[in-house]
């Protein structure tokens, strides 16, 4: 099933120790919904295997906020599974936060609501878990009115930033 | 990829943007993306340099201005910029790390 989908944002919140992941619901990429949730969430995985290979401890809780998705399909909660285990076993919890509709009610039918943590309301969230999800962003790109006004533009021009400028300082910072 | 004498339109690009690109690489280096982030990025010099008014989408004109607004996305990294075909300058509005930790477009 195709699904209305869906880019993931992430923050990292280091002093919670906590990845919060909320997803929107817009499709930049051209993939369906599945196979882009699943890109997505291989992203995460990358993430957290990233941190695991850093300095810092694996994030405690990784929070996904799927609000915005009026539907699951069995793809996508077989990725969710997936997900769960991987993180179970490094010692992290992952806690859906969902609106249960009838398109996201595959989570209880299936009885994945026992085995994943599934919060519906967010002052649960906050209440259980003593987590305040940061201010959302909420219009994908093709909502959004982007302009300039004249004072910015002049300010860009007497900067004289140029795209050299920016790669060359990329390329001379890039971590070895 | 074309050399810099093919190069249509000037870049400019806000100061602030610097260091806002320098922590998107550094998200890609944490996730093992630093050499696709400068690909991307040099992709996206190229676009903007030789085709801003083909490339990427066309979202919007500001007659004051004179500038078309339009978005484009080159592998992870998405661009808002205005292209001005007179002046033959591009300027760039914001950068986006799809999926990025940052929340940008």
């Amino acid at each position: 099933m195709a699904t209305d989908y869906v880019r993931l944002i992430r923050r990292i919140h280091r002093s919670a120790n906590t990845v919060e992941v909320r997803a929107l619901g817009c499709n930049e990429s051209g993939l369906d919904g599945d196979t882009a949730f699943q890109e997505q969430l291989a992203d995460l995985h990358q993430l957290v295997v990233a941190e695991l290979r850093t300095e810092h401890d694996a994030p405690k809780r990784v929070v996904l906020d799927l609000r915005q998705l009026n539907s699951l399909s069995d793809r996508m909660t077989g990725d969710l599974v997936r997900l769960h285990r991987f993180l179970k076993a490094v010692q992290t919890q992952l806690i859906i936060l969902v609106t249960r509709l009838p398109g996201t009610d595959i989570l209880w039918h299936s009885k994945l609501n026992t085995v994943l943590t599934v919060v519906t309301d967010i002052a649960v969230l906050h209440r259980e878990h003593g987590i305040e999800l940061s201010p959302g962003e909420t219009l994908p790109p093709e909502e959004e009115s982007v302009t300039f006004t004249g004072e910015e533009l002049r300010e860009i021009e007497a900067a004289g930033v140029s795209m050299d400028d920016v790669i060359r300082e990329i390329e001379a910072t890039m971590p070895r | 990829m074309l050399s810099d004498g093919f190069e249509r339109f000037s870049i400019q690009i806000p100061p602030r943007w610097i260091d806002e690109l320098k922590a998107m690489r550094d998200e890609a280096v944490l996730l093992g993306r630093a050499e696709e982030f400068l690909k991307n990025l040099k992709e996206l010099k190229y676009r903007l340099s030789v085709e801003p008014d083909e490339w990427g989408e066309s979202r919007e004109y500001l007659p004051v201005l004179q500038l078309e607004m339009r978005f484009g996305v080159v592998g992870i990294i998405s661009v808002w910029y205005g292209v001005d075909v007179v002046r033959q300058t591009v300027i760039v509005k914001s950068f986006g790390l799809r999926g990025g930790l940052d929340g940008s477009p």
